[in-house]
């Protein structure tokens, strides 16, 4: 037995009522609970009300408010269950990847300041440095704009805006002169940890960047089906 | 999921093995699908299976396609191209899991 259109409603709006307000995952979990009401009532001969009420119970767990508190411990994911555990999966998967793939490029380009002409390679890197500062603050500014344009929420929305104010940090740091410029440290432990933190920094970029993709993807998918 | 410590670790591999076999599903058919397998004797519940799905979305081995279907959304998961070489070489993994498993439960069965 289908659902009508009025009883699909019914379920959306409960989630919604639950704090499931994201659509990538608030369609998936109507679909998957409109089609355990489907089975439940064709199986058991049961009515909308019940089957719906049954089904839920089953849904507690993952629509529990929960909490995750990340790096640095002000910002935080908060939601349901499902929304959360969305959330930190892919801020660890990101996490992993930006605080290891640093390491082998930061010491590469220390080896290359110091094998060749230093002043000449610490030039380009600070050069090519401030044209991706320039770029980070611009294309993030414009994600917000997409993003806000968009009218919509999803799970990559919400990520971002709780991670992305962190990419207009080392642009103003350095450029404000509030975290000075250690590309050209004698101290070669100083020099290296700076290094990684400005590859951290771009890696970081990169994630919020297939952010604002992944969500401008989702609503694309979302107005196609 | 019934036995959930001993299933745990291969529910990502169970999820990609099917989506290598049918092509792309939805949340609610790959619970459907395991549950007729294995004659109800393993169940996955929601809990265990969006996480799964989510992380492996996030890891770039799956990708997703939403369809209307009757009057409402549906989104199904689909393998990338990482996401095959990568059911390959975790099929060959949990193959061979289960042929240790087999050698020290049960050596007389073990090939």
């Amino acid at each position: 037995m289908k659902l009508t259109t009025q009883q699909i409603a019914e379920i959306d709006e409960t989630l919604v009522l639950n704090g499931l307000i994201y659509d990538d995952i608030k369609l998936e979990v109507t679909d998957h609970i409109a089609s355990e009401i489907e089975t439940k009532m064709e199986e058991s001969n049961i009515l909308f009300d019940d089957a719906l009420y049954q089904v839920l119970l089953n849904w507690n767990e993952q629509m529990k408010p929960s909490l995750y508190n990340f790096w640095i411990r002000r910002k935080s994911f908060r939601g349901p269950r499902i929304v959360v555990d969305k959330c930190v999966s892919y801020y660890k998967s990101t996490f992993f990847i930006s605080s290891l793939v640093p390491i082998p490029f930061a010491v590469i380009s220390i080896l290359c300041f110091h094998l060749f002409n230093q002043e000449i390679a610490i030039r380009i890197f600070r050069n090519s440095i401030r044209i991706l500062y320039l770029l980070e603050v611009l294309l993030i500014s414009l994600g917000w704009i997409l993003i806000w344009n968009s009218k919509a929420k999803t799970t990559f929305s919400y990520y971002f805006k709780k991670s992305s104010y962190l990419v207009y940090v080392m642009p103003l740091a350095v450029g404000l002169g509030f975290w000075p410029n250690k590309l050209m440290e004698e101290d070669f432990a100083i020099q290296s940890i700076f290094t990684y933190f400005l590859i951290v920094m771009a890696l970081f970029f990169v994630a919020n960047i297939m952010l604002i993709i992944n969500h401008l993807k989702t609503i694309e998918k979302l107005k196609l089906s | 999921m019934k036995n959930s410590q001993l299933y745990k670790g291969s529910l990502n591999t169970i999820i990609m093995k099917l989506l290598e076999e049918n092509g792309k599903m939805y949340g609610y058919e790959i619970t459907q699908k395991v549950k007729a397998i294995t004659q109800g004797e393993l169940q996955i519940t929601e809990g265990a299976l969006y996480p799964a799905l989510h992380k492996l979305e996030a890891e770039g081995l799956l990708d997703v396609e939403i369809e209307k279907v009757d009057n409402r959304l549906r989104k199904y998961y689909k393998l990338t191209e990482t996401g095959t070489k990568e059911t390959v070489n975790r099929l060959s993994e949990l193959e061979d899991f289960i042929r240790n498993m087999q050698s020290l439960v049960n050596p007389k069965l073990a090939i």
